[in-house]
């Protein structure tokens, strides 16, 4: 709190020096004492899953929340507590869903509504960056307006909010299930300092194709890494105080990167993983920051397999030796640990140089590492895991559908981030489209000094162009966030079924979206 | 804070990671800076005082500007005349000088009395020195007085907080809607929404629970 911060981040190569410290030092301006941390000594979390409940604090549900059929529910509490980020860090307040950072992961089945009575337990006397007023986004989910955190639906400390996933596909689909989702806080104006407080969790999809079970016996099922080895991996830095408290600067209107990079809370963690194959889901949780991953076996890349990306399965899996990804964006990768002796160390590497929220400066050689993988085993574990070379169809794209093309330029004007040259104006929406219809969308960006990643929410959409040419493989599926910068804009095709009603789409730099970049739509029937 | 620990881990030295060198530069400021600054009358005092422990609005400008500061002043009186009373009586705005070699004391007199600032708008200006301070902790940008073409270069963003919400913030008050300005700082001062909610939260009534599936 009144904090300006100005973070730099020097990265430079050099031989390996057996556990060398990386150091977080103190400001310029009143000289503090460097702090040493040792990396690779936290194992790394999973964040716990939310299970289902049989009482919940409250009183009886609406029963609109069984409209599509007998769900699971669930309990969700916005409360302070402590999180560590670092065994030689002390702890950090935050605020937490049921404690712990990154929250609860919700685990979703297709036909199975899940629902969550979202309670805020928060200090109404709240003093400090953030505000006690908060939303819930299901963040590419396909759910009705009033499920979807809609930045004016905040509930205030000491009451709750029912919130219905239904769990459904648009059309009925198949094609259209997800895999890797996500929830967040979406409070109108707060969002960035409430997300930075701690407010986000993972939400994962599972259906009949994708059944979360290596070993199904049903013949449709994909049988990809499962249990164990399915591995929720949230990117988010950070910038702490020296005791421990987050350094966050409100008037930081490019959007804050911090100096620590963590991956599911914590700070240079480490993965014991067996001599076989492990599906990764990669969240880009960070206010503005962006990653570019590569693996590394010494001095050499390992390559691995991208398999899904922000709408779930992609049609055919994609290998690569890097892979970048905006904030906000999920992209599922599966590395095979099974060549590897025992006693081999692999790192993920984040690669990107970034100094402030506007964008990357540069791409470093060598790299941070940021997740140590310790292979263990003699020989190669057993492994009824599989990546077939089909996974999930993409459906074609309709174009009978198309009933308009817009025009979206973001863009700064007269200090506020605007589409379209409008802050947010929560009064007016910006399209009135018809419900079944689909839109393209051309959408560019003014000014080359910052990238926006752009999100619609409500629907998936398919990137039909990225600079005149067509995508790369793994941003031809299903996605709810696009990386825009100046240099590529983008062609989408935007569809709007099963709801209608008032849905935003916004800068998933959440400094912009909180200082105007974001709209909305009115879906009408 | 520890210092350094020895690794449980024997780590392959070919794993590129060292040095990872982070530098974090941060100026810790405190709420209402207590940089001494002057004002019109010549009295010397500093910008928590100035502040009464009520909202504040800090603005850079200097009387000669024929830039944004005559937009941007303009804009904040609106904003200002847009408050509720009560809301107005618990607001100081702070106008520091970006020129205070050449801006004399009386030209700072005569800058709030051409413009009718009322009484809880300071005109102040203050040493390089403290000036660079409270810059600094402001996060604003402003250069030198350039001769050749007799300006200054700076930032037309208006800095505000509330010591009791916590919450500190920014507009370009100079380009951005008054209403919409008006809104960002209400919300700030008070650090509750200035808005109801859409469709607000039930109440929880403790111990209340309810059987479900």
């Amino acid at each position: 709190m009144n904090r300006r911060t100005l973070l730099t981040t020097g990265l430079a190569a050099g031989a390996g020096i057996t556990a060398a410290p990386f150091i977080m030092r103190k400001g310029i301006a009143q000289a503090g004492t460097p702090v040493t941390l040792t990396p690779w000594v936290d194992p790394l979390p999973t964040p716990p899953v939310l299970n289902p409940t049989n009482i919940v604090s409250g009183a009886a549900f609406d029963p609109r929340v069984t409209a599509y059929g007998a769900p699971n529910y669930h309990e969700l509490i916005e409360a302070e507590g402590f999180h560590q980020f670092h065994r030689d860090l002390p702890a950090t307040k935050m605020w937490l869903y049921n404690g712990t950072f990154p929250g609860p992961t919700f685990i979703n089945r297709r036909g199975i509504p899940t629902v969550v009575r979202r309670i805020n337990n928060l200090n109404p006397a709240h003093v400090g960056f953030g505000i006690p007023e908060t939303t819930m986004h299901h963040h590419g989910g396909h759910q009705s307006p009033m499920d979807d955190g809609w930045p004016l639906d905040f509930i205030t400390p000491g009451t709750y909010r029912d919130h219905l996933i239904p769990n459904i596909v648009p059309d009925n689909d198949s094609n259209e299930w997800p895999s890797t989702l996500w929830y967040h806080d979406h409070c109108i104006d707060y969002t960035a300092a409430n997300v930075y407080r701690g407010l986000a969790g993972m939400s994962l999809h599972f259906d009949d194709l994708d059944s979360g079970n290596e070993n199904d016996i049903n013949p449709a099922a994909l049988r990809l890494p499962s249990g164990a080895y399915d591995v929720p991996l949230v990117f988010r830095d950070v910038a702490l105080n020296a005791d421990g408290s987050l350094l966050f600067n409100q008037l930081d209107t490019k959007g804050q990167v911090g100096n620590l990079k963590t991956v599911n809370g914590k700070v240079k963690p480490y993965l014991t993983v067996q001599r076989r194959k492990y599906r990764f889901r990669l969240l880009g949780g960070s206010l503005a920051r962006e990653w570019m991953f590569r693996i590394w076996n010494g001095n050499v890349r390992v390559p691995f397999q991208i398999i899904a990306s922000d709408g779930g399965l992609l049609p055919a899996p994609v290998t690569v030796t890097q892979h970048q990804q905006g904030n906000a964006e999920r992209y599922e990768i599966v590395v095979d640990f099974s060549k590897f002796a025992n006693g081999t160390q692999i790192t993920l590497n984040d690669h990107l140089v970034q100094t402030d929220g506007n964008k990357p400066v540069g791409v470093s050689p060598t790299g941070e590492p940021l997740v140590l993988f310790r292979v263990v085993g003699a020989a190669a574990a057993p492994d009824p895991s599989r990546v077939p070379d089909v996974l999930r169809p993409l459906s074609p794209v309709d174009m009978t559908r198309v009933m308009a093309t817009r025009t979206i330029e973001l863009s700064q004007v007269g200090g506020f981030w605007t589409i379209n040259g409008s802050p947010w104006n929560p009064n007016v929406p910006i399209f009135q489209p018809k419900l079944g219809s689909a839109e393209i969308w051309n959408v560019s960006v003014k000014g080359g000094g910052w990238d926006h990643p752009l999100h619609i929410h409500q629907e998936f959409f398919r990137i039909l162009k990225r600079g005149g040419a067509k995508p790369q493989a793994w941003e031809r599926g299903r996605k709810d966030v696009v990386l825009l910068s100046n240099t590529s804009p983008v062609q989408l095709y935007v569809s709007f079924r099963t709801f209608t009603g008032p849905y935003v789409f916004h800068c998933h730099n959440l400094a912009h979206e909180d200082m105007a970049m974001m709209a909305w739509y009115n879906v009408i029937p | 804070m520890s210092s350094l620990k020895e690794d449980p881990i024997q780590i392959d030295p070919r794993i590129p990671r060292v040095p990872i060198v982070l530098t974090q530069k941060h100026v810790q400021h405190q709420w209402t800076p207590d940089t001494i600054v002057t004002k019109s009358d010549g009295t010397a005092t500093t910008v928590a005082a100035l502040s009464e422990g009520k909202n504040m609005i800090i603005q850079f400008f200097y009387t000669r500007c024929n830039g944004s500061c005559p937009g941007t002043t303009m804009n904040l009186k609106k904003i200002l005349a847009m408050m509720s009373p009560k809301l107005r009586k618990e607001t100081v705005v702070v106008s520091v000088s970006l020129d205070p070699d050449r801006d004399s004391l009386a030209d700072l007199k005569a800058y709030s009395d051409a413009r009718s600032l009322p009484n809880n708008w300071h005109v102040v200006k203050a040493s390089r020195v403290n000036l660079e301070h409270l810059l600094t902790v402001t996060g604003m940008s402003a250069e030198k007085f350039d001769p050749k073409t007799q300006r200054i270069k700076h930032t037309s963003q208006i800095v505000f907080g509330s010591k009791q919400s916590g919450h500190w913030r920014m507009v370009n008050a100079e380009k951005s809607d008054t209403k919409v300005s008006l809104e960002i700082l209400q919300i700030t001062f008070e650090g509750v929404h200035y808005m109801n909610p859409r469709s607000p939260g039930k109440r929880l009534i403790r111990g209340q629970k309810v059987k479900v599936g």
